[in-house]
């Protein structure tokens, strides 16, 4: 491996696992968002 | 309007940061293009620091109010800092491999950076472990207060001991030893980094604060 490889491997790390993360939340606000609602359609329902 | 759009402006200024930093400068004159990993090892090691900073900060204001407020900043900037002290040691294993021809060594650096993932992994699983939430997060503060005693271990052991980590070249008494081009890419990519850190944070406690709420509903509805 070249030094250039190393060096973007080391950027796509980095960065990979910053928008990894950000998708992360994306997806666990999308399901917190889909809970809260189906709670509050139970509690209506009641 | 930009705060609409504030992942596209941090994405934008990170993206801006990191392209000068991996094509725009001047490789450095005895690593060469080894060097770059610097502009992305350098600031995710210091938000690693911030990130626990701003854990034991959280820790600390539940312990002494016990407000959950306090408690989903400290848990909120932890899994942030686990993220960013893993890109650490990989992005640091890459460099050590070119510069010093292996992966990884028991270099006081690198172990106390070690201590601190596994440290804060134990946060994060402790956290997990609890389903009462004020019990979660009193321990939890009570590990966020001690576990960031091994923070300014991590810091100053390249001067405390020798090893095969090379000394701070900017945060070290005395003015920096790097090339003024250098200093300006890497606290560019610093200020980039830390924006995209706040912008993370604050979705991250967002999320937190709608789990609660649900919590907080269902607990009276029964």
């Amino acid at each position: 491996m070249t030094d250039a490889a190393f060096v973007l491997a080391a950027y796509v790390i980095v960065l990979g696992s910053l928008v990894a993360y950000a998708l992360s939340l994306q997806r666990r606000s999308s399901s917190a968002s889909a809970d809260e609602r189906a709670i509050e359609r139970r509690l209506d329902e009641r | 309007m930009l705060a609409r759009h504030s992942g596209v402006v941090v994405t934008l200024i990170v993206g801006a940061a990191v392209a000068f930093g991996l094509v725009g400068v001047p490789a450095d004159r005895l690593q060469g293009d080894a060097q770059r990993i610097m502009y992305v090892h350098v600031p995710a090691a210091w938000l690693a620091y911030l990130a626990f900073f701003v854990t034991f900060i959280g820790s600390l204001g539940y312990m002494l109010r016990r407000d959950l407020r306090f408690d989903r900043l400290a848990a909120s900037s932890a899994e942030l800092g686990l993220l960013l002290t893993g890109a650490v040691i990989a992005s640091g294993a890459l460099w050590g491999k070119v510069t010093w021809g292996i992966w990884w060594d028991w270099d006081p650096r690198l172990t106390t950076t070690a201590v601190m993932f596994v440290v804060y992994a134990g946060y994060v699983l402790l956290r997990m472990s609890i389903v009462e939430r004020v019990r979660r997060a009193r321990l939890a503060a009570v590990l966020g207060i001690i576990g960031f005693a091994n923070v300014p271990v991590v810091h100053l052991s390249v001067l405390w001991w020798r090893g095969l980590h090379q000394p701070p070249t900017v945060l070290r008494p005395g003015s920096p030893t790097i090339a003024p081009i250098l200093l300006a890419t890497l606290l560019a990519n610093v200020i980039a980094f830390t924006l995209a850190y706040a912008w993370l944070l604050r979705r991250r406690i967002a999320l937190e604060t709608a789990r609660d709420a649900a919590q907080t509903r269902l607990d009276s509805a029964r």
